[in-house]
């Protein structure tokens, strides 16, 4: 029994410690196509779409703590593309998605469609009519489709005076810093994850100096 | 008149003799420490959403249930001719003046109490912890509470038609393993059934796949059960709206399905030789 035990406890030390050193991109793994999950999994696909944007997180999370290698972007959007087929109401995903793959991926039109696509099912949710306007307005400076998106968001949420301002300044005005500001103060109060609110804040941030 | 009550009584005999083989193999008392795991761990797993507690914390309680559910389904649907097979009590019984139809439908009814209190007791535990969740995270939408209970209440119907397919397999089979491989395939189809169903009637399917794919597709859907009419799980999840006439007809589609498949268990257990 004791060979056993010490065995057991002097691999699994060792193996958490190969485990951990593994490059970046091995942790988050290969998901097959959402269409081959959803016929294996049965009715566990929404759980299996949870799982999966949580291990974006904690992939990204992982990433930027060691900040030494850069981020699979692709190997990203394509497990949040998988997670959001699975489960097209998955929240979390398209908030991944928003607050990780706009800024410094290249990726903003895969981005935009994974919110669209996310709007269309959660037709109640103004989060993602903002998050769309706000990547048209600050990203492709196309003012009349991000005056289009929060003019839904105001619609959805009318308490928000200022959205409905803002959309109408969209049809006429440029984009501004104060747009950006705007934003992230929306983002980071709502940011539950430590990673991801340390990278708003630094955007804030950046965006306060302009 | 007579004759009915006693077949009345030996149906009830039949349906105590598999609720005490459950409560002997200590199911409910597993299904309870089961529910006590879930009721701690949800709160923790719901930690790590990023946006939507509530609804990471619905989605890890439904997969549990479900998956607990159909693990115990397996369990007892497969043991409850397996046992009395093994142990040749059947025997005793197919000489005794007892219907063959009415000892398989007794055990049956016993093994659908055994899984209705498993869900109930999984489902009670469940909803605690997403109560207390909804407290603490407080989400923009209400979480949908009756879409909650009816959504279990067909999480219940589908390992009801699961436990009688197993059976049905366990009359003809004479191994274990093959019931248990066939119902466990047949469950998982049956989530996909629909959406190759559709896909094959779409254009694209209809260009990309051979006539022969697509009658097979056609044949699986009308064969295997639609559960994914069933998984209720976006609805209660997102509170996405409920078509009452979709669920109506759904409950039809079970009690029917599930008909269906009690019949041919009794036709196949009748003919089958035990001498």
């Amino acid at each position: 029994m004791l060979v056993f035990v010490l065995l057991l406890a002097g691999t699994h030390v060792e193996l958490t410690r190969v485990r951990d050193a593994r490059p970046p991109q091995a942790r988050l793994g290969y998901f097959p196509p959402a269409s081959v999950i959803k016929a294996l999994t049965a009715d566990q696909y929404q759980f299996v779409s949870q799982v999966i944007s949580l291990q974006c997180l904690f992939y990204f999370g992982t990433l930027v703590e060691i900040r030494t290698q850069a981020p699979d972007w692709w190997q990203i959007y394509r497990a949040v593309y998988t997670a959001t087929r699975l489960d097209p109401y998955n929240m979390d995903a398209y908030y991944f998605a928003q607050a990780v793959l706009t800024w410094e991926t290249g990726m903003l039109p895969q981005t935009i469609q994974l919110l669209e696509y996310g709007f269309a099912h959660r037709t109640w949710d103004w989060y993602l009519p903002f998050y769309i306007s706000f990547d048209y307005a600050f990203f492709l400076k196309d003012y009349e489709k991000a005056g289009m998106y929060l003019a839904k968001a105001a619609e959805l949420k009318p308490e928000v005076e200022w959205y409905a301002t803002l959309a109408a300044r969209y049809y006429y005005e440029g984009g501004s810093t104060a747009l950006a500001l705007a934003y992230l103060q929306e983002m980071i109060p709502a940011a539950r994850n430590e990673a991801i609110k340390k990278r708003l804040v630094i955007r804030a941030k950046a965006s306060a100096q302009d | 008149m007579h004759s009915i009550l006693v077949r009345k009584q030996q149906l009830v005999a039949f349906m105590a003799v598999a609720i005490k083989g459950a409560v002997r193999d200590r199911v409910l008392g597993a299904m309870v420490v089961v529910g006590l795991i879930l009721l701690l761990t949800t709160p923790v797993v719901a930690l790590f959403s990023m946006r939507h507690v509530l609804a990471l914390a619905s989605s890890y309680s439904l997969s549990i249930i479900s998956l607990m559910g159909l693990l115990l389904t397996l369990f007892i649907a497969m043991g409850l001719l397996a046992r009395d097979l093994e142990q040749r009590q059947v025997y005793t019984i197919c000489s005794l003046p007892i219907s063959r139809a009415t000892y398989l439908l007794g055990k049956f009814l016993g093994f659908a109490i055994v899984i209705f209190l498993a869900v109930a007791i999984l489902g009670c535990f469940s909803a605690g912890a997403l109560f207390v969740l909804e407290r603490i995270h407080p989400a923009e939408r209400a979480f949908a509470w009756g879409g909650f209970f009816i959504g279990l209440w067909f999480q219940y119907w589908v390992l009801l038609i699961v436990g009688a397919i197993t059976i049905l397999f366990s009359t003809v089979a004479t191994s274990n393993f093959l019931p248990l491989a066939l119902s466990v395939g047949i469950y998982l189809g049956s989530y996909s059934s629909e959406a190759v169903h559709y896909f094959v009637r779409t254009a694209a399917g209809q260009k990309e796949l051979g006539a022969a794919v697509r009658l097979f597709g056609n044949v699986v859907y009308w064969i295997l059960p639609n559960f994914s009419a069933f998984d209720l799980k976006a609805q209660i999840i997102y509170g996405v709206a409920l078509n009452g006439r979709e669920l109506l007809l759904t409950q039809l589609y079970a009690v029917g399905y599930l008909g269906v498949v009690l019949v041919l268990a009794t036709l196949a257990f009748a003919r089958r030789e035990f001498f």
